[in-house]
């Protein structure tokens, strides 16, 4: 008692007694997947990444590094995000990035990458799934990839309204890697994008994006550099214990034999059924368009998710579920399951 | 922390609470104070008073915002003593019979406000939405699970409380956002008031064990002797110096 009233009697430090928040933001995300094919095959993959924020409410530095096993058994090490962000509160609300930024275009790469917040297993395929050549003997595109460019991004937002621009080195179509040796040529892009919130819990959005995709001589036939128009239609709508959300891209791909067409979409969903217990499932197809005139002018992907979640703990959950694809020129359905355990964990 | 649910428990025949709910858009956080008056048995009760000091900065989780939404929230984290995010109390009290009590979290600014709340078994919180934004707020604690699913601003759900223990509460859309509901099968608790001062009223003379607790700082307790009709003081530093 003695020696807490003379520490009661002591100067204590008068910030002590408001909460501040915290410099570092850190939170982790590990996930271990377990498929199995109907061939017998299985497969094992792996997902730790670390989201790293340094800075005060106005201006941070946030890092995202990633390390992955992906099924195949090759390792990948990335950085996808390494930003320094402005962000100012108020009637219309403002937000500059510079540096590796987040992807402006698309829902699904600002929604699903991380693990423990896509609500399957599997990514939409769009991100990775890469489209038969445009091009002959040209390099495969994807629908939109999972980009992660280097750029600057302006965001402007009201309380019913959102509009952005950014301008960037890559393609949506051409996904580039921090480390990787192979790497396609550097694009400018510029990206033009905005959404409507009619009400809390629904948003409608669209993008368009412009730019370079094929660099003169990365194809045979490819004398000059070629561009591509980019355009995505988006919604989120929440309510209740049912999340949906879904994405449509069409892509207009200038080759030289002609501007193509390739087009996709998918539709998501998330019912929570008990504290914790969810179901979850994707659908989606992408079409894309031949390199050369046959008569079947376009080929699809199509594929299918259903997914039974159990959240173990605030930090864990394991997912279950099973996948129907059909790939680019497959003649039936592939049928996987797979088995996803998640732990992600907000340190400070 | 340690919960006592003994089989022998008395009732409080007179026993009376003062419940201040944090209510409305403007809640008063953290506004919960009780006060157990008088006795079956007409035993001379005290009560206990002192001052909760925090000694070192506390810090609070912001947004990791590696994702950035579409739009740019508005993030205001509110400005507030936390010697009100402190619940006091007696450790060793054995359980009595209570009236519920009815108190209210705001989500506000993506911050649950009271951050923490005290209540008696039996007592239901009310999570009302003031963000122009969805939140879903769950808990999995063993005390009470639940989740109340996404609902807009101007909407609320409510949660009975009817096991005793300690409710960590959190938002699933924000990671940052999180609350605890303390919840006693006796009267005597408090929780300080921006100056640091509490109260325990109407207490059992007798030794008694009384706890500080805060979220991040954790138990600190001190043994006490309470005479008849007196007030015993004891004042807290959190966390506990280093002897």
């Amino acid at each position: 008692m003695t020696l807490v009233a003379a520490l009661l009697a002591a100067p204590l430090p008068s910030a002590a007694q408001e909460a501040r928040p915290s410099v570092f933001a850190i939170d982790t995300a590990a996930a271990i997947e377990q498929t199995a094919d109907f061939q017998g095959n299985r497969l094992t993959g792996l997902n730790v990444d670390a989201a790293v924020s340094i800075g005060r409410p106005g201006f941070e530095a946030i890092v995202w590094p990633v390390l992955q096993r992906l099924n195949s058994g090759q390792w990948n090490r990335d950085v996808w995000i390494a930003t320094v962000r402005y962000e100012r509160p108020g009637p219309v609300g403002v937000r500059i990035d510079g540096g590796l930024i987040p992807s402006p275009v698309g829902l699904a790469n600002v929604t699903v990458r991380r693990p423990h917040l896509n609500p399957t297993i599997a990514l939409p395929s769009s991100l990775f799934s890469t489209l038969p050549p445009p091009e002959p003997r040209g390099p495969r595109p994807n629908l939109l990839g999972g980009i992660y460019p280097f750029g600057t991004q302006v965001t402007v937002s009201g309380p019913k309204w959102d509009a952005r621009a950014a301008l960037v080195d890559t393609s949506p179509l051409r996904r580039r890697r921090i480390f990787s040796r192979t790497n396609p040529p550097r694009f400018a892009n510029l990206v033009v994008g905005g959404g409507v919130t009619p009400f809390v819990g629904f948003r409608v959005g669209a993008s368009v994006t412009h730019g370079g995709w094929l660099r003169a001589g990365e194809s045979p036939a490819a004398a000059s550099d070629r561009d591509a128009t980019v355009v995505t239609v988006e919604t989120e709508f929440s309510f209740a214990y049912t999340r949906l959300a879904g994405e449509w891209v069409r892509n207009s791909i200038d080759t030289t034999l002609g501007a193509r067409v390739a087009s996709g979409w998918f539709v998501q969903g998330q019912q929570t059924l008990a504290p914790r217990w969810f179901v979850a499932g994707r659908v989606e197809r992408i079409s894309s368009p031949l390199v050369l005139a046959t008569r079947v002018d376009e080929q699809r992907l199509i594929a299918a998710e259903g997914v039974v979640g159990y959240r173990l703990t605030p930090e864990i959950t394991l997912r279950a579920g099973h996948r129907a694809r059909r790939g680019f020129g497959r003649p039936g359905y592939d049928h996987q399951a797979s088995v996803l355990l998640v732990w992600w964990r907000r340190w400070i | 922390m340690r919960f006592s649910l003994g089989p022998g428990a008395r009732g409080l025949g007179l026993a009376a609470l003062v419940a201040l709910a944090a209510g409305g858009p403007a809640g008063a956080p953290g506004a919960v104070a009780m006060l157990a008056l008088g006795d079956a048995g007409g035993q001379e009760h005290a009560s206990i008073v002192g001052r909760v000091e925090i000694g070192i900065p506390v810090t609070i989780r912001r947004p990791t915002s590696t994702y950035a939404t579409r739009a740019v929230v508005q993030r205001t984290l509110a400005a507030e003593s936390e010697r009100r995010h402190v619940v006091v109390y007696l450790r060793d009290a054995r359980p009595q019979r209570v009236a519920p009590m009815r108190v209210s979290i705001l989500q506000r600014h993506e911050t649950f406000m009271p951050r923490v709340v005290a209540v008696t078994v039996g007592s239901e919180v009310d999570f009302p939405n003031d963000d122009p934004i969805y939140h879903n707020v769950f808990s999995l604690s063993r005390a009470r699970t639940f989740n109340l699913g996404r609902y807009p601003r101007g909407d609320t759900r409510r949660v009975r409380f009817d096991r005793t223990g300690i409710v960590k509460v959190f938002c699933e859309i924000h990671s940052h956002m999180s609350a605890t509901v303390m919840v006693f099968a006796h009267p005597w608790f408090a929780m300080p008031d921006e100056t640091g001062r509490f109260a325990l009223g109407a207490v059992p003379p007798g030794d008694h064990h009384v706890t500080a607790w805060h979220e991040r700082l954790g138990d600190t307790t001190v043994k006490l002797r309470v005479e008849p009709g007196r007030a015993a003081a004891t004042d807290f530093v959190l966390p506990v110096p280093a002897q």
